[in-house]
């Protein structure tokens, strides 16, 4: 009987033991579980703070830059001194990119959204830079140019108050960032928590009515109103377009030819994919042909080229005579690039012996087959035109005493050379050796001003330049 | 009661190991992440370190060339792989020049990885697909891109209409439409 008892009352102990360790586990495993939430919640928690600073600082350098271009640009009207008002709006330039920096690094919802105000920052920093350049090359400010700064300072103003309304609100807490994500956000929370970008986005709406910026600057709105100068007159349609390129790829017929659309602001562009053999699937040739004059403006084919075969002078041997097939006539070779056993071989135009920068010809080789895989004229076709080219006003003699003493120069030619304005200049092309470098000094063959330098990368893929 | 959880304590037992392992198999994946960027730290700190000395040490020979790698073309790429792989080739390359025709837009950032990292511009950057294994084809478009080619024509936005909740880009002309993405001004 006691045995039995015993056996019972062990039974009894055994079970209530089990119970106990059961509880006690789930009971560790809920106190790990609460004790890991908590630790990844303030993991969450210091990411969050680490963001809204680095958002908030951002953003209060961004209200403090806009102040000071307001400031600068008041002074700037003000101030008689030329010299001061080269300072001025070289300050201008800096606070204005700075400015658009930190306006980038705002977390809104479309970001891109904001172009307009990013526009207005780039454009008051690249039109004071151009002024203050003027002004030390001694030019003072036209009044049409006063004019254009007047309205800058007042679009400055205007940002300066709004800015300045939404960091009073976010500095008393009253707005919040919201999360710059895509997908996990419901509606609901997402509108919620953009009040600041809806705000932002305010602010954006007073550059409506913007105006129009014209001026020497890489940003200013002419850059991308300019008209191409080296196409014919004669419009061409869809069809025509589509012979016109499988003319110029020599194929009688093509497997596959789409049409992805009509773009392009400068030059209007048909732009093509060609199949030449179905059963290459891989091979695609893109082309786009512009709508003015039928040319073919650039080539891509994307046929993947095995191991290198030919060098490169045979590549530019095969690209010369490629461009005079198509009828770009007096081309001289000058960097080239050796990437993806292919060669990409700059081309560009000669009149009487002088370089022609601006119209220039991109052709690539590809070194297995010596085949032209890509091509692009879009240079070319923009700027080429008749030019008449002046006679030097200083003799290469004279150009020469205006470089430094220290460039050891190892040739001389005349070129004529973009400028970041979109304008040409005439110069004497001076390329030689410093400190074991090769560079290309511009001097203006007309003032002798320096108008450009460039550093010549020659390495075992090529020559480039920076 | 007891016989249930007599059934069932191996298993709890099981997922209780199960679970304090996988913790601490995460922190140590964490740590392992964040010893690789402390390297990049370390790596930085030593680079300017050294240039500093150089700096200072005035008779340093420079060198005749220097081999010349674009610092742009990897960022690009990583873009291009998280954007638009499985894309035409030509697909590829136009979002690259996406990127390009930003940095020349005065409404933008000026360089390539302001433009690729401002909040919320790409959705691969939010959602880390930037960080998957780069394509080659990926650098060879990147490349072309950088080199000039411009599929889009001077196009600064793109989308996937399948994908985008995002109304207000709709607003903007399509011009061109290449592979899944439609190109736009």
């Amino acid at each position: 009987m006691s045995i039995l008892g015993g056996y019972k009352e062990f039974r009894e102990r055994l079970k209530s033991v089990r119970l106990w360790s059961v509880m006690a586990i789930t009971l560790g495993i809920l106190v790990i579980v609460a004790l890991w939430g908590v630790n990844q919640y303030k993991g969450k928690a210091n990411y969050h703070n680490y963001l809204t600073n680095m958002w908030h600082r951002a953003f209060f350098d961004m209200v403090g830059y806009v102040q000071n271009i307001q400031a600068l640009l008041s002074k700037a009207e003000v101030s008689g001194d030329d010299r001061q008002r080269a300072v001025l709006y070289t300050e201008v330039w800096r606070n204005a990119f700075a400015a658009q920096e930190n306006l980038s690094q705002l977390p809104i919802e479309n970001n891109v959204a904001l172009e307009k105000t990013a526009k207005y920052l780039t454009q008051v920093g690249d039109l004071s830079f151009s002024l203050s350049k003027q002004l030390m090359s001694g030019k003072k400010e036209t009044l049409p140019q006063k004019q254009q700064l007047k309205k800058l300072r007042a679009y400055a103003d205007k940002l300066s108050n709004n800015l300045n309304e939404l960091a009073i609100e976010i500095s008393q807490g009253r707005l919040r960032w919201g999360e710059v994500r895509v997908v996990g956000t419901s509606r609901f929370r997402r509108i919620a928590q953009n009040v600041t970008s809806s705000r932002m986005l305010a602010v954006e709406a007073g550059f409506k009515d913007y105006p129009t910026l014209i001026y020497d600057g890489p940003f200013s709105d002419h850059i991308s109103r300019q008209t191409p100068k080296g196409l014919p007159e004669k419009l061409v349609n869809k069809e025509q377009a589509k012979k016109i390129a499988l003319d110029f790829l020599n194929l009688e017929r093509a497997d596959i030819v789409n049409y992805l659309g009509l773009s392009g602001d400068r030059i209007k562009i048909y732009t093509f994919e060609i199949i030449p053999d179905r059963k290459i699937r891989d091979r695609t040739i893109t082309i786009a042909i512009s709508k003015k004059g039928g040319k073919i403006i650039w080539m891509i084919d994307n046929r993947a080229s095995s191991s290198p075969k030919i060098g490169v002078a045979k590549a530019k041997e095969n690209a010369k005579k490629f461009l005079i097939e198509k009828g770009f006539a007096n081309m001289i070779d000058t960097f080239y690039l050796k990437q993806d056993n292919t060669a990409l071989i700059n081309y560009i135009y000669q009149q009487n012996g002088v370089k022609i920068y601006p119209d220039m010809v991109k052709v690539r080789v590809a070194l297995d087959t010596g085949q032209i895989v890509g091509f692009d004229a879009t240079a070319y076709y923009m700027s080429h035109t008749s030019r008449k080219i002046p006679e030097p006003a200083i003799s290469e003699k004279q150009a020469r005493g205006l470089i430094s003493k220290n460039f050891d120069v190892q040739s001389v030619s005349l070129a004529i050379i973009p400028l970041d304005s979109g304008k040409e200049v005439f110069t004497y092309e001076f390329l030689g050796k410093y400190d074991g470098k090769y560079f290309a000094d511009y001097i203006n063959a007309i003032t002798g001003k320096e108008e450009n330098i460039l550093e010549i990368i020659k390495d075992p893929n090529g020559i480039l330049s920076m | 009661m007891a016989k249930l959880l007599k059934r069932y304590s191996l298993i709890i037992v099981f997922l209780l190991i199960s679970f304090i392992l996988s913790i601490y198999s995460a922190k140590l994946i964490y740590d392992i992440k964040r010893a690789s960027y402390e390297n990049i730290e370390k790596k930085l700190e030593k680079a300017l370190e050294s240039t500093d000395k150089e700096v200072l040490n005035e008779f340093v020979e420079t060198q005749g060339s220097t081999s010349y790698q674009n610092k742009d073309l990897y960022l690009l790429a990583r873009v291009i792989n998280g954007e638009a792989r499985g894309e035409p080739y030509i697909g590829q390359v136009a979002i690259g020049a996406v990127i390009i025709n930003r940095t020349k837009h005065p409404g933008f950032p000026k360089t390539i990885s302001g433009v690729i990292y401002q909040p919320g511009a790409f959705t691969c950057v939010s959602d880390g697909q930037i960080n998957a294994k780069l394509e080659p084809t990926a650098l060879k478009a990147a490349r072309e891109a950088l080199n000039g080619w411009d599929p889009t024509n001077g196009c600064i936005y793109y989308y996937n209409p399948a994908k985008t909740t995002n109304k207000w880009i709709w607003s903007r002309k399509v011009m061109l439409v290449i592979g899944k993405h439609r190109f736009a001004k």
